[in-house]
């Protein structure tokens, strides 16, 4: 009997381990994958079998992004596009949420179904009626274009909604006894509740937005406002060969300020989670 | 207290955008006219593209007082989308790169202009262009480009191995000496003879070497159930079958690459555009380089490749005049030396290649010239029928299927030809 229990405890740690181990080179041999090849040199990008350590790692391939594409220039423009998204969202979201979660008027159900329905609504199919009607303001080649579309997000909106409805009644009645003012609510008692969900719905409006190639490339014609996805693409459109070995130089300096993002924004995230599940 | 900084962050952000959405001063007396140039692809053509634009804001343009931007929009089919999209809204660029099979579809939606008034006006000599190269800038008689970055596809070869097997590295001449080469590769080195990937611009090439094209004349019914489409077929399915020749799926060439950077595969058809790449790789992995014509079965044919250059409709007549010289200007002698030496795209023009510092470049790297031979005496357009991107789909299934997934060549083959025609895919518009 003891035996058996010993060795079901030893099997049970093992088989976690292993699911562990297993789960974390998922995660991570890609990453590993994609630094290993951004210091290798176009010979050993596609070798078989492939090589997976690097005697003398090629650094100049950072440099040749560098060159290859105005870097710092889309860098700037990616981080005012990002920003400013979040910003307009921040000042769109949280009202809209709180309307639709706290009051009920005259179609608010009707307005809250309209705006899951643009949910719905692939980028594909609006992007030419979009362009004809930047393009008519004049707003093509600007920040505004990239901005703009996104300026608010029904995703972030309904999530937004749903915590804010999971609020005690009693505690927004306790505000209201102490003539708390609908925005002291908002600002006061919602924002620091809804915390973990803000900075999630911001990290994900971040990568979605710093990753973005779509928009960023049908709404411009010249490099003034591109961003580095658009950028970063260019390494891999080439009527050629692709520089293997340089596009990922330059996707690890992509995805770089999003590890760092989620890196300080990781405990929030798991919280904004566990805080919806628990409840 | 939040709200305060908000609005602080907010201010300077507004403060950044402002800053950087400012436009630079301006100098200029004479407000000289201000053109835009699109362009496809990064790397050695996005630098010869700004180079040549940047040349001749330094020398014609000045004397004429225009300004060219040149500005990169993607592969060929996103920039012509947003052509697209443009000539919608009503802003064009001035002039374009476009892919040479589809200068019928853009002259016919009246996106571009007729170039032959300017080409009579200022007796451009076209004869000075290889004939090959001009059959895509004419749509129904009418010159709608000038030829401008042009490729044709060549059969590349890792002498190395050829020299391991005991082979001339000169390379093949013939079908039956290709299907020897491939055999002898693999039974002396273990390397496939080829690596092929599912691209239908390298399979117009043997159905040149049959005698015929892809489409017949008229370009409304193809040939993909022909009798020389199938012994195409039936050729190279003989090798894969015997282990000689690995075919893989689709057009992507990442996988045929693979094979050439690892010396599995002995040759490889490609277009000349990639020799820089190809002689980088060969130099990066311990291997040699040869190229030579694309071997004759009845005779030697490949098609054309590339971009022209084309004047888009929607502007000022002044715009246009200022356009046609930039056109021309680019696709002049010289020029087309600098893109040639530049890109590894072949001389557009004879006296380009007879110009001394074009010679000195083929006696350096000889593998330069041959792809010029092969276009001089062989060259040959491709469809304009704007279904064509249609039957390339379907092309490239049947090349899938029988090469790669072993299905049988009549009963594929009539199924495609049924196909196409069921679905009207080549019938006038």
């Amino acid at each position: 009997m003891q035996a058996a229990a010993v060795f079901r405890k030893t099997f049970g740690t093992a088989c976690r381990i292993a699911v562990n181990l297993l789960i974390f080179a998922i995660f991570f041999i890609p990453f590993y994958w994609m630094f290993l090849t951004a210091i290798k040199n176009l010979g050993q990008t596609l070798q078989t079998p492939p090589v997976f350590w690097v005697s003398k790692p090629h650094w100049e391939n950072f440099s040749k992004v560098f060159a290859a594409i105005p870097f710092f220039h889309m860098l700037k423009n990616n981080l005012i596009m990002t920003f400013g998204i979040m910003i307009c969202q921040f000042f769109t979201v949280i009202p809209a949420a709180y309307a639709f979660a706290r009051f009920r008027f005259a179609g608010s159900g009707f307005l809250f179904g309209l705006t899951l329905a643009t949910m719905m609504i692939p980028a594909q199919l609006v992007f030419l009626p979009l362009f004809l009607m930047f393009s008519r303001m004049g707003l093509i080649n600007s920040y505004a274009s990239l901005i703009l579309p996104w300026a608010t997000s029904s995703f972030a909106i309904f999530m937004l909604r749903q915590t804010f409805k999971q609020v005690p009644r009693e505690l927004i009645e306790a505000a209201k006894l102490d003539s708390a003012s609908e925005w002291k609510i908002i600002f006061k008692l919602m924002l620091p509740i809804a915390k973990p969900t803000i900075v999630t719905l911001g990290l994900i409006t971040f990568i979605l937005n710093w990753n973005d190639y779509f928009w960023p490339f049908v709404l411009t014609t010249n490099n003034a406002v591109r961003t580095l996805p658009v950028g970063i693409t260019s390494l891999n459109i080439v009527d050629g060969g692709v520089k293997y070995h340089i596009l990922m130089a330059g996707n690890l300096l992509l995805v770089a300020p999003v590890l760092v993002a989620f890196f300080f924004a990781q405990k929030q995230i798991i919280k904004a989670f566990t805080y919806m599940g628990g409840k | 207290m939040i709200m305060r900084k908000i609005f602080a962050l907010l201010a300077a952000l507004a403060a950044i955008i402002s800053a950087a959405a400012l436009p630079g001063p301006s100098f200029a007396a004479a407000k000289p006219i201000e053109l835009t140039f699109w362009y496809s692809w990064t790397d050695k053509i996005q630098e010869n593209n700004i180079n040549l634009a940047k040349m001749f804001n330094e020398t014609r343009g000045k004397e004429l007082n225009i300004q060219v931007t040149a500005e990169y929009q993607g592969t060929y089919n996103e920039l012509h989308q947003k052509l697209q999209a443009a000539f919608v809204a009503g802003k064009t660029p001035s002039v374009t790169v476009m892919e040479i099979a589809s200068i019928k579809r853009f002259a016919e939606s009246g996106v571009i202009l007729p170039l032959s008034p300017y080409i009579e006006r200022d007796k451009i000599d076209m004869d000075d262009f290889y004939k090959g190269l001009l059959i895509n800038c004419n749509a129904g008689g009418t010159w709608y480009g000038l030829p401008y970055l042009r490729s044709t596809p060549i059969l590349y070869m890792n002498t190395t191995l050829l020299e391991k097997a005991g082979l001339d590295p000169s390379g093949p001449k013939t079908w039956d000496e290709l299907a020897e080469y491939c055999k002898t590769v693999k039974e002396k080195t273990g390397a496939y003879g080829i690596t092929l990937n599912s691209d239908v611009w390298i399979f117009e090439a043997f159905m040149f070497e049959n005698g015929v094209a892809t489409l017949t004349p008229d370009e409304s019914h193809s040939n993909i159930n022909s009798p020389e489409s199938r012994s195409v077929f039936a050729f190279f399915k003989d090798l894969v079958d015997k282990g000689y020749v690995r075919c893989v799926a689709g057009e992507d060439y990442g996988k045929v690459a693979a094979d050439i950077m690892n010396q599995k595969t002995a040759m490889f058809f490609n277009s000349t555009a990639d020799l820089t790449y190809n002689l980088e790789l060969a130099r990066e992995n311990g291997y040699e380089i040869n190229t030579c014509f694309i071997p004759s079965n009845k005779s030697y044919g490949v098609p054309t490749g590339g971009c022209n250059l084309v004047l888009t409709s929607r502007q000022t007549d002044e715009e246009r005049e200022a356009a046609w010289e930039f056109i021309k200007w680019m696709t002049e002698t010289k020029q087309a030396a600098y893109a040639h030496a530049y890109t590894g795209y072949v001389a557009t023009r004879k006296s380009t290649a007879a110009s001394p510092e074009i010679q000195a470049l083929y006696k350096e790297k000889p593998q330069f010239k041959v792809a010029l031979d092969q276009l001089e005496q062989y060259g040959h357009g491709r469809p304009m029928n704007p279904g064509y991107a249609q039957v390339i789909v379907e092309w490239t299934a049947a090349m899938d299927a029988i090469w790669s997934n072993g299905a049988d060549i009549d009963s594929t083959l009539a199924a495609a030809e049924a196909k196409i025609v069921r679905m009207n895919m080549l019938a006038a518009k």
